[in-house]
């Protein structure tokens, strides 16, 4: 953890040496997410509610993907880029390191701009909660909850990675593991087929993180349990995922020429 | 002649990666489910004055993810960036054959396999689970052909266009980004371009956008009649000049990077 933090912060001092490109990058990522959010909003403008959530309501779960996702991007951007290091056999030059496999290949991109998606997800949640009303307990804990959002995400995107010791090719598993529950956290669990909700909130439990907790921190049914639920998902994930990598690493065959 | 050989070797690109492939298929299935459900939770069951009613909606979110591998779905800058960073691309314009006309005989390649493995097999997923929409008659099924091609075109056209800003930028993320969002929001696929609110919702049918989804989505469904595809083939003129002369200025740009 220590040897982690010693080169999250080398990388970081790299990255901003370059600062009018760490501002622009983060603006700009900041605006993309945002205009993400739009399609959300036009949807609202038109209908008012989704499954009786309002668009303050949807913007606190939109928020909340945001922000992980963002959080997540910024520490863990190169994983989503594992497929690379597989096809090409650059893996094996992190097994020859005298440290963990997965702490070089967090560290080698520290993506600080990605920090511009994570302060666009929690300029929703601020919305929202305000919009809503929110008690100030909610503030504060909804401004935690994308930290373990964030290992929830990357979680899921280290599964992903972990497939890829034995089929090589995983950008399409990561659209279908990753992108598309990304997408359907921004809107209520409850408006999806049962399969979906039920792939949602266990294999893929991405809905942990925002709709279980607000459904009863916005009365809308669930227990306080609800609350603690993102947290848990964030342990559960990362204690899973990272036996399955460890697991998958010991399998691994080069496939580089 | 040439350019259908251009053409083949960007379908057999595509081919040694066919069972990826239809994984990314299922993704783009759920993408779809997603969206239907959402669908289904705000549209009316139905109405005599709002045309996008949940059975309209369902059949405009399944044809949006079927049509999208062809008119939407390309490699980010049609790959032109990893020439500008290798040096290739230098090579590539000297050749004794237009560079703009080229990149997009490569591309219908893609596009024709696009439409085999992945259109059609998603069309199947869709017909045995939620259905399938038939075309509103035999004229709007003859109409959605070009429709469907002019979309495919500018699609083309635009991601062109983001990849030749590689040789200002060498980097084109930004803009790819950029045209990525602006084409989930304002292509009228997977939200109707009229109904965005405001001054939005009646200038996005004339965006270039437009072309890619909301009226080959729109011309099936028979919402529209051959005078949407006036408005496609207007931006399509539009978009051919712009990349003949974005592509000339572009020549006079050339930095080889690699070597």
């Amino acid at each position: 953890m220590k040897l982690y933090l010693r080169l999250l912060a080398a990388g970081l001092r790299a990255k901003l040496q370059y600062k009018f490109d760490f501002l622009m990058t983060s603006v700009l990522y900041g605006l993309i997410t945002g205009l993400e959010f739009l399609t959300v909003a036009a949807i609202l403008y038109r209908f008012s509610t989704v499954a009786g959530w309002n668009v303050y309501e949807i913007a606190l779960l939109s928020g909340m993907a945001s922000a992980s996702n963002g959080l997540y991007r910024v520490l863990g951007s190169e994983l989503t880029l594992f497929e690379r290091y597989l096809v090409t056999g650059e893996f094996d030059n992190l097994l020859i390191r005298p440290w963990p496999t997965l702490a070089s290949l967090l560290t080698r991109n520290f993506d600080i701009g990605r920090v511009g998606a994570y302060l666009q997800g929690s300029l929703l949640i601020m919305v929202g909660l305000h919009g809503v009303g929110a008690a100030p307990w909610l503030w504060v804990y909804c401004l935690m909850v994308p930290f373990a959002g964030a290992l929830v995400v990357g979680s899921i995107y280290l599964a992903v990675a972990t497939a890829g010791f034995w089929i090589t090719r995983i950008d399409d598993l990561q659209t279908f593991a990753a992108n598309a529950p990304l997408t359907a956290v921004n809107y209520p669990q409850e408006i999806f087929p049962k399969a979906l909700r039920w792939l949602f909130l266990s294999l893929l439990p991405m809905a942990a993180i925002g709709y279980v907790p607000l459904t009863y921190a916005l009365g809308k049914g669930g227990s306080v349990v609800g609350l603690v639920v993102p947290f848990l998902a964030a342990g559960v994930s990362v204690a899973v995922t990272l036996r399955l990598w460890g697991w998958g690493e010991r399998h691994y065959q080069s496939t580089g020429s | 002649m040439l350019y259908a050989r251009v053409g083949r070797t960007g379908y057999m690109r595509n081919v040694a990666y066919v069972w990826s492939h239809m994984l990314n298929n299922l993704a783009s299935a759920i993408f779809g489910f997603i969206y239907i459900a959402l669908w289904q939770a705000v549209a009316p069951a139905s109405s005599t004055t709002d045309p996008y009613t949940q059975s309209t909606m369902t059949a405009m979110m399944v044809l949006a993810q079927v049509f999208a591998w062809v008119t939407t779905f390309l490699p980010a800058g049609l790959g032109i960036q990893a020439g500008v960073r290798s040096g290739a691309i230098a090579l590539e314009m000297a050749r004794p054959v237009p560079f703009f006309p080229m990149v997009l005989a490569r591309e219908s390649g893609s596009l024709v396999y696009q439409f085999l493995y992945r259109s059609i097999p998603l069309a199947l997923l869709f017909a045995c689970t939620v259905g399938f929409p038939r075309p509103a008659s035999a004229v709007s099924l003859l109409l959605t052909v070009p429709s469907l091609l002019l979309g495919a075109y500018m699609a083309l056209t635009m991601v062109y266009t983001v990849g030749m800003t590689a040789l200002w930028t060498t980097e084109i993320r930004w803009a790819h980004w950029l045209y990525t969002s602006l084409v989930a929001l304002l292509s009228g696929g997977w939200i109707p371009a009229d109904i965005m609110p405001g001054w939005l919702g009646k200038v996005a049918p004339y965006l270039p956008f437009a072309s890619q989804q909301f009226y080959p989505i729109r011309i099936y469904l028979g919402l529209d009649g051959a005078w949407a595809l006036v408005i496609q083939a207007a931006w399509a003129l539009v978009m051919t000049v712009w990349c003949y002369w974005i592509t000339r200025r572009a020549f006079r740009r050339v930095v080889v990077q690699g070597g």
